[in-house]
């Protein structure tokens, strides 16, 4: 028995779902990928991808949703995988055999993604015609008898064809705004036949599919079902979590085998994935689900590290852990938990860029592994990096994430690495932004991982040790690379220098004294975060300005609403369309886009306008700058940087 | 999947050079260039371009082993 399996003995307890039995309870949760060619067919990249996820040791792994419709009305992402006809078997058969392979159990999802559908097309189709709200999707039709009828009979035949491609369950998506939830609800529901009205109404198109399912394959296939526990569309006519309930009572009693319970529509006007949701925040619902419904119950979201997961499981609550964005950052999480290494996990930081690539029809990305879609290229190495034949020397300048995402790949390719730093913790920025409130101590997770990842390949951290110009020159190393981050422009603006003006990474490591009347200098996603950390703090009027329309069009889409909407509430000034033109110690000179002279007055002034950092430079030919010191970015290109650097070498 | 330039169309109108959010695109003999090292491969050039000169999209369907050219008899 492995040292994490005795940690957590629920998690790794053998799971039952019908008759089959899964090695441990965790359960890999369907992610669109958009790895896929745009006819449906199965790609290569899928199929490592799968392979990967396989092999990190979930005791099951659930594929992406495949639309069932011929029309691709059902197709969300234009990397989806199709199943409506049987020429898709043999690519999906490759990756029930590869996920059987590493003996775990495989599940194929069904989903026709309705209202937010047809992403290949000029309409989508629904229940009813209710106008979007996210300016992304189309119209929806409404779907007549008929066509609801067909689109039962897809499913079925999804279903028929998940089992010739050897799958050992099906798994059927009713969530987030797909086409089975816009049935359940009333907010795009209105119809008054017999797909609506009364509850039993909008129970009955999710489950006719169910019966049909359940008649098609027999009584012992397995059938999962994702249906939200809660839809959060309180504000436009959504159903109440009792009314949820009954619905999911009636869809599970058609012959479901287990549900995987969700929380939230992608029109939900709340948070629900993000940092500022604890962790495990969410299990309330399955706890009311599995009382009430008296089925096994499943669930993903804030759900990152095993604690909570190992309790539930120990309560009964749920039956699989499920995973998905935890999982997409490390498919090797069930592994390296049950050998109770969790410092080796690289961690999910809730940054969700995962979500905006799929959104923009691009592939899937993630921040922190840059790996991910490159699961089968050796170089990329994510089965572990080859040994480099030409052992180099290699020193970098700064313990940052990418100072330390390069240095441990390059001492894992057997590099002799030294990384200086000038203070006297590692991380950079990322450690100063982890000050930041409302979950972003999360961000110390990845510090603290690619730390630990250094220590072990044997990189060298050598923290208090600035360096200079001399002592860079006087380095004999093979390769140098520059990773200084980046800090506040002083010289931008006149008056830069002035005893008010502090930098905002000063603030947040609490280094400085500041009034109670602050104006932050600084339009980017660091100008907000300081703002959020002074308001957390309390006491401090606060006022943003910049020139730009609106701040923070760097930070991810589904943060910055939430972002600005504290603001908002915590009556932080927001001075957009200001050009700056001097700092004094009354405060910040302004000029508004009419030209007209404002003066924002203030005790200190927060510079946040972040720019390379430039102390350093050499011409040295082996010396390579990257990260924030070459250009400011967010934090995957600081990553992405330092792991592209490790791969060079 | 890094995007591509179709420098027979681009303009060099230079919106996707302002949107690219890392700032890698840049004009080079009036068309856009991207830094391909230093690209996130987000896609904003190619919704933001005006005439579609960016090409981002996934392959229709999977490539084929053998080339048209070698079948051909002549």
């Amino acid at each position: 028995m492995r040292p994490g399996e005795k940690k957590y003995p629920h998690v790794f307890s053998p799971g039952k779902l019908g008759k089959l039995e899964t090695k441990n309870r965790i359960k890999y949760a369907s992610t669109e990928t958009n790895f896929n060619y745009r006819d449906g067919f199965v790609a290569d990249k899928e199929v490592a991808y799968m392979e990967a996820q396989a092999r990190g040791g979930a005791g099951m792994v659930t594929t992406q949703g495949a639309y069932t419709d011929p029309g691709a009305e059902g197709k969300g992402y234009v990397g989806m995988m199709g199943i409506w006809d049987d020429k898709y078997i043999p690519g999906l058969k490759k990756i029930a055999d590869v996920i059987r392979k590493y003996d775990s159990v495989s599940v194929l999802q069904l989903m026709h993604c309705g209202r937010v559908g047809g992403v290949e097309l000029d309409y989508t189709v629904g229940p009813s015609v209710v106008p979007q709200r996210l300016p992304r999707f189309r119209e929806p039709r409404e779907m007549t008898v008929e066509q609801i009828e067909q689109c039962v009979d897809e499913h079925v035949q999804g279903a028929r064809r998940c089992i010739e491609a050897g799958f050992d369950a099906v798994e059927i998506s009713g969530i987030v705004g797909y086409l089975l939830s816009n049935f359940i609800s009333p907010y795009t529901n209105q119809r008054t036949d017999q797909f609506g009205g009364s509850l039993e109404g909008r129970a009955e198109f999710p489950r006719r599919i169910v019966a049909g399912i359940r008649k098609e394959v027999g009584e012992d296939y397995p059938i999962i079902i994702r249906l939200c526990g809660d839809e959060l569309l309180h504000d436009r006519g959504g159903n109440t979590v009792d009314d949820t309930l009954e619905i999911n009572r009636i869809i599970c009693g058609a012959g479901v085998t287990m549900l995987s319970v969700t929380v939230g529509w992608q029109e939900s006007p709340d948070s629900v994935i993000s940092r500022d949701i604890p962790q495990g925040h969410w299990m309330y619902i399955a706890e009311s689900m599995k009382k009430n419904l008296e089925l096994p119950v499943c669930m993903a979201y804030r759900l990152f590290q095993p604690e909570q997961p190992e309790k539930a499981i120990a309560d009964g609550t749920i039956e699989f852990w499920e995973s998905c964005r935890a999982m997409i950052a490390d498919p090797y999480l069930p592994t390296k938990i049950a050998e109770d290494r969790q410092e080796d996990i690289i961690p999910c930081v809730a940054c969700n860029l995962c979500l905006a690539r799929l959104f923009r029809d691009a592939e899937l990305n993630c921040a922190v592994r840059p790996s991910l879609g490159h699961e089968s290229e050796p170089e990329y190495g994510f089965y572990g990096f080859a040994e480099a034949e030409e052992k180099k020397k290699v020193v970098i300048v700064g313990a940052g994430i990418t100072g330390m995402q390069a240095g441990a790949i390059c001492a894992e390719k057997g590099h002799d690495v030294t990384i200086y730093e000038k203070d006297d913790h590692v991380g950079g920025q990322t450690a100063t932004a982890s000050n930041g409130p409302w979950g972003d101590e999360e961000f110390m997770r990845l510090v603290n991982h690619l730390k630990v990842r250094c220590e072990k390949a044997g990189a060298v951290i050598e923290t208090n040790k600035e360096i200079d110009a001399e002592f860079l020159e006087s380095i004999e190393a093979d390769e140098i690379a520059l990773a200084t981050g980046a800090v506040p422009d002083r010289d931008q603006f006149a008056g830069g220098h002035g005893d008010n003006v502090v930098s905002c990474l000063d603030v947040m490591n609490d280094r400085v004294e500041i009034g109670k009347k602050v104006c932050i200098v600084g339009w980017k996603g660091v100008a907000i975060s300081v703002a959020l950390y002074l308001i957390d703090k309390g006491g401090y009027d606060v006022s943003i300005v910049g020139p730009t329309k609106k701040f923070g069009l760097d930070v991810n889409p589904s943060y910055i609403w939430r972002y600005i909407k504290k603001l908002k509430q915590s009556g932080v000034e927001q001075y957009t369309l200001h050009t700056i033109k001097e700092i004094t110690a009354e405060g910040v000179l302004a000029e508004d886009k009419e030209k007209n002279g404002v003066t924002i007055a203030c005790d200190t002034v927060i510079l946040a306008n972040m720019a390379p950092n430039k102390a350093l430079t050499s011409k040295k030919p082996n010396v390579a700058v990257m990260g924030d010191a070459l250009i400011t970015r967010r934090g995957n290109g600081a990553l992405l940087d330092g792991y592209r650097y490790g791969m060079k070498w | 999947m890094i995007p591509l330039i179709d420098a027979f169309k681009c303009n060099g109108c230079g919106v996707c050079v302002k949107r690219c959010p890392p700032q890698v695109i840049g004009l080079v003999s009036d068309r856009a260039a991207i830094v391909e090292m230093l690209c996130e491969e987000c896609g904003i050039c190619a919704e933001v371009c005006p005439i579609d000169a960016v090409i981002f999209r996934l392959p229709d369907y999977e490539p084929h082993g053998v080339h048209e050219c070698y079948r051909a008899t002549r």
